[in-house]
This record gives C-alpha cells, structure tokens and sequence, in this order.
C-alpha cells in the first residue's frame, strides 16, 4: 500500500491491536492519542487515510472531521465507532467519509476500507498531477493568450473576439493555433474543460 | 409501656367523664329519693284518709245514738263514746252539747266555756260537719248537728290530735326527720330549693278537708349512694380503660401495618434504583466493553495472519495483550454485576476517592466530548457505605451533567472531593443553564423530570440512597462553573 493510515483513538490498546493487525497486510499506520496532537501534524503529513474513532474529548470525530473538509484536507476518511448509531453514520457519509466502521472492527472490513481510500488517494495524486500540469500549461500561455482561452471557454466566435478586443481576426486566430499548440488540443470542448478546471 | 407521658390527656378525660357519671349518679339518688318520699307520702295519705273516713262514721253513730237517747240519759252515747275513744285513741274527746239548752248534759258534756264554742260553730254546720283548729296546733274538732237541720237539738263533737293520725309507724319519715302536718284550712306550701322536697296534698274527705303537708329535706350525703357510686365508677372505668386499650393496639397494628408498607415501597424503590441506575449503565458498559474487544479481535486475527506467514516472533507479545484485554473486559462485566444485584450489598469502611473514580471510569467513554476536571485529596477518605450504591449516585449525578451540557460550547465538569470538618464532600458541578430556580426546591422529588424520556427518578434515588449512607444532597447556591453544582455529604468515620 502507497499511503500511510493516520489512526486517532484514546484508547491505547486500540491503537496497539489495529497498528499490529495493519502491518500483518504491510500497511503502514501512524497514531495519535487526540485529535490536537493530529491536527498540529497536519502540516508535515504526505497524503494518508485518516481514520477516526467518533468519541474524543475535547471534540467528536465526526466534528474534527468537519474542520479537516473546512480545511480543505481531500485526505479519505473512514469514521470509527463503538454504536450502531444510524445518525453518526448518516453525519459521517454527509461529511464526506468514505466508510463507518463498528467495533469490533472487522480486518477485512478495514482491510477493505483502506483499498478503497488507497485508490481514492491515486485518484486524488493523479488529479493534483494533472492539475499541476495544467498549471504549468497555462503558465506558457501569454496574457493574450489568456484572454482568447477565457473567451473561447465562454463560447465566442473569433470574429465575436476580434469585435471584443479590437484585434483582427486574423490576429485571433493566430492566438488560438498558438495556445492550442502549447496546450496540445484544438478542440473547443477541451479547451473549455482546461480553463475550468482552473477557475 | 402501655400508657405514655403523652397519655396525660387520656387520663384528663377519665377523671373528667368519671366526674360526670359521680354527678349522673347523685342525679339519679336525688330522683330516687324523691320518688322515695312520694310514696311514703302517698301511703301515707290513703292511710290518714283512711282513718279520717272514720270520724264521720263514727260521728253518724253518735248521733244516731244521741237522738235514740230517752232525754236524760245518754247512756247509750257514752257507751259508744268510750268505745270509740278506747278504740281510736286518737279521738280524746267526745261530747254532745245542747243547742237550745234545754238539757242538762253533765256526762258528756265539756265544760260551758267549750259548750259554748262547740255551740257557736254548730250554727255554721250546713251539708258537712264543720271542723276547726283546737286548743294545740294538732288538735282539732269536729262538730255535727243531729239532727242535720235547723231544727238540730244536739251538736257532737269529737276532738282528735292529728299527730296521732299521722304516727303510722313508717320508719321512713321519722328516720328522715320529715315533718308531716295536718293543716286546716288549706294552706298549701311550695318548695323552696332543690334539697326540699315538698308534698302538699288535701284529703279527699268532705267534711274534714285537711291538706297533708310534709317537708323531706335530705341531706347532701343521702345522695352519695356509695354502693351505687363505686359500682358505676367501676363500671365505667373497665369500659373506658378497655377501649382505650382497644384503641391503641388498633393504632399501633395500624402503624406496624403502614410500617410493613413503607418498608415494601422501600425495597420497591432501591430496586428500581438498581433497575434504573442498571439501564443507565448499560450503554456505558456496551462501551466499555467495545474497546477490548476491538483489541482482541484485531490481535486475533493479527496472530492467525502471522502463523499464516510464518512469523511467529511477535505472538509470544500478541497473545499476552489478548490476554490482557479479556481480564480487563471481565472486570468490566464483574463491575456490572456488582452493581445488578437485587440485594443490597454489606455497609463497610471505604475510601471515597477510590468510589468516586470507579464512577468516573465508567463514565469517561460517556462523556466525550465534555471536559472533566477531577480534584481529589492525597490522603484516604474513610466513609461508612455502600461502595455501589454511593457509586451509582455519582455516577448518575455525573451523567445528569453531561446531558445538560449537551449543547454547550466546552463544556466542562468539575468534581471534587474533599474533607470538611467532621463530613466528607463531593461536589460535581458543570458549567451548563443550571437548575431553574422555580424548580429548584422540588429537583429531588419524584417523578420531576426535564427530560421528554425520563422517569423523574434518578434524583430522587439518589437522595436516599446517600441519605440511606447517613448523608444528605443538595443543590448549592453557588454554582462554581457557572451551571448547577450538587453537593453530597457524608459523615466521616472517626478514628
């Protein structure tokens, strides 16, 4: 498994049992006792699934689970409880957790769990990677340039662009073939798709 | 003891009651005694009327005797005068006095001063002989014409002392010193008090209308009829004091019997406490129990996967922390039971810091996410308890404060135990709304509750079983963090 598993319960021998139990499969976890000591690690952590024990003090796992979507954090997270509680579990699926898990938790169960965030995370690699690589695209591109794929990306026609910015068509056309060339499509539709995803 | 100081009252009434019968008796020998009287009185008077009857009888044979007299002699009249006056001895005199004086009546005549009364008084004589007072106050004649007409020739007179009438050998009267009078003319007497008796009566004799009068005065002491008096006394002393003695074994077995009830809804209520306090710590206890299991689950199938590979080093440790964990998790389970069963557990010399952490311990997986500030002393804390019972009542003191502090930002709760004089302490206080002060006073009554599901019982358990402790709880007036604070007391052992 790429990532790392974050695991946050104050239970010691629950952290113990689980962490032994991962590293049979050659999961690597990494645990914490509350959920300050988690939140002030956030920073030096790479991508890893989270998983959270519901009762904490200071602050459920399902509140600290909201704080690390206000966050921004895209990290899985699979929510850990000793109820069946059908609210808990209706919360924890809102907020975003990719799984609620029961106590006594099942190996499977988690081991199944922890696949699905593992490919969640590749998912979310892969969306960064290609977003940095747009980033980079669009870095190439000139201010002009900029402004045509704006345009395009609202659905003007060249000549509706050349009244617009009081360039000749010819001028924009000659902007389009050169930003589609740096950005390796020509298609509208892609194009559109690629200033988008920026803003 | 049978009777109490507090009895004094019941005593009070006896005397007073016994009183009443005393005066209910003495009413009753004064009705007696005058019944008495009237018939002795009336005896009494049928005897006289008897025995008055009798003069005229005997005036008629007189006169008869005088009129068949031949002139000079009245031998037959003084015949029957001394018989009549040797049989009635009450009759001292008789005589025949001449009307018109035309005899010489020297044997049966009275001297001429009396001759000439009796001749005076004839000539008032009309149906019925004439009767008149004489010489002493009881003595009396009586006179009649013979013949009845103006044309009489005689008058006859018999003179009797009434006294003698009136000697009718009746001890009664004399034994009660009653004076008993033969009045002519009628002179009717009326009482004038209550200890006079008075009987006033006329003779139903034509020619001699006397009037019985007779006086009883009775003494105070003839009321008191002792035998009568003890025996009602007596009487009415076993009655009253029977019922008194009925009454108060019926109020002591009502008391006994209500005793039996309330000792019933005693146990009654500590096993509902146990019952409630139980379904309180259930949850808890599902909780408790989680976490080991979990543990060993995870051990478990950790191990099987390692023997799976082939790596054994690690099990020696695995197997000693699932080990662990199943001890820990029966501890938890004979905490439980602990606290289930139906009878109540032995009173005994406890460190209260120990107690209020066991409490503690249950809730803590409870109480997340509330903060909870524990302040106890460094030495030990003795209390004569029950170890569970106490513990129940800080363990629902405490669940009580996590609810209400349900929706509140940090929530906070702060217990501490502590030693104040001669008394034990435990305050927990929470920094939630508090206790409303328009329920403040009725917090431990039962079936007072705010919760939508609750039974309103829990603090009102709680009250006695601390008072059951030899304790007590309140809610303080300061409320430290801001929320409600409770209070519990309890005496220290001394040593």
């Amino acid at each position: 498994m790429k990532y790392p598993v974050y695991l946050l319960d104050d239970d010691e021998s629950v952290r113990l049992s689980l962490s032994i139990l991962l590293a049979t499969v050659n999961i690597e976890t990494k645990l914490f006792a509350d959920p300050k000591q988690l939140l002030s690690s956030l920073h030096g952590l790479g991508p890893g699934c989270l998983i959270l024990d519901i009762r904490m003090p200071f602050i459920s796992g399902l509140k600290l689970q909201k704080q690390l979507v206000e966050q921004g954090i895209e990290w899985p997270i699979i929510i850990m409880s000793g109820h069946g509680d059908i609210e808990a579990c209706r919360r924890a699926f809102t907020q975003g957790a990719i799984d609620y898990l029961v106590k006594p938790i099942d190996e499977q169960d988690l081991i199944d769990a922890i696949q699905k965030a593992q490919v969640k995370l590749d998912q979310i690699q892969q969306s960064l990677a290609e977003k940095k690589e747009i980033a980079n695209l669009l870095d190439s591109l000139t201010k002009r340039e900029l402004e045509i794929l704006k345009l395009i990306a609202g659905g003007f026609t060249s000549k509706d662009m050349a009244n617009a910015l009081e360039i000749s068509i010819r001028t924009v056309e000659s902007h389009r073939a050169s930003l589609g060339n740096k950005l390796g499509t020509n298609s509208q539709a892609e194009l559109t798709k690629i200033w988008l995803s920026f803003h | 003891m049978f009777l109490k100081k507090s009895d004094v009252y019941l005593l009070i009434y006896w005397a007073l009651i016994g009183l009443l019968v005393i005066v209910a008796c003495l009413f009753f020998q004064y009705q007696q005694l005058k019944k008495d009287f009237i018939n002795h009185g009336d005896s009494l008077y049928r005897h006289v009327t008897q025995l008055v009857g009798q003069h005229d009888a005997h005036l008629t044979a007189l006169s008869a005797a005088a009129l068949a007299a031949n002139d000079k002699n009245h031998d037959l009249f003084s015949e029957i005068a001394n018989s009549v006056k040797t049989y009635y001895p009450r009759i001292k005199n008789i005589w025949l006095v001449s009307l018109n004086n035309q005899e010489q009546l020297s044997n049966v005549s009275p001297d001429q001063a009396i001759a000439y009364e009796i001749n005076k008084l004839a000539s008032q004589v009309t149906n019925s002989p004439v009767l008149s007072s004489f010489g002493a106050s009881s003595d009396f004649i009586l006179i009649k014409r013979s013949p009845n007409n103006k044309n009489a020739k005689y008058a006859l007179a018999i003179t009797f002392d009434t006294n003698e009438l009136l000697d009718n050998q009746d001890d009664f009267f004399i034994k009660n010193n009653i004076e008993r009078r033969l009045v002519y003319p009628s002179k009717p007497i009326a009482n004038k008090g209550l200890f006079e008796f008075v009987y006033s009566r006329v003779l139903p004799i034509e020619s001699q209308r006397f009037t019985l009068n007779m006086i009883y005065e009775p003494k105070i002491s003839e009321l008191f009829n002792i035998p009568v008096l003890l025996l009602s006394l007596l009487l009415f002393s076993m009655i009253y004091w029977l019922s008194v003695f009925y009454w108060k074994t019926r109020k002591k077995t009502q008391i006994a019997l209500e005793q039996v009830r309330i000792s019933a809804l005693e146990s009654k209520l500590a096993h509902a406490s146990r019952v409630n306090s139980m379904g309180e710590m259930a949850s808890g206890l599902a909780h408790e129990l989680t976490q080991p299991l979990t543990s060993v689950l995870a051990l478990s199938q950790a191990s099987k996967r390692l023997l799976d590979q082939g790596k054994t080093d690690q099990l020696p440790y695995i197997t000693g922390q699932i080990i662990e964990q199943v001890k820990r998790g029966s501890g938890i389970l004979e905490h439980f039971r602990n606290w289930s069963k139906p009878k109540s557990n032995s009173t005994a010399e406890t460190d209260l810091r120990f107690v209020v952490k066991q409490a503690i311990s249950l809730i803590n997986k409870d109480i997340k996410p509330v903060q909870l500030l524990v302040d106890m002393p460094e030495h030990e804390l003795l209390v004569n308890i029950d170890s569970v019972e106490i513990e129940q009542v800080v363990f629902n003191l405490l669940k009580n404060a996590t609810e209400a502090l349900h929706d509140i930002n940090q929530a906070k709760i702060k217990i501490s135990v502590y030693k104040d004089n001669s008394k034990a302490v435990i305050k927990i206080s929470d920094n939630g709304l508090g206790i409303a002060k328009d329920i403040e006073s009725t917090v431990f009554a039962p079936f007072v509750t705010n919760k939508p599901d609750g039974t309103g019982l829990g603090l009102t358990l709680c009250q006695r079983l601390v008072e059951r402790a030899g304790g007590d709880i309140k809610v303080s007036q300061k409320a430290d963090l801001g929320g409600a604070t409770f209070i519990i007391n309890l005496p220290i052992i001394n040593k």
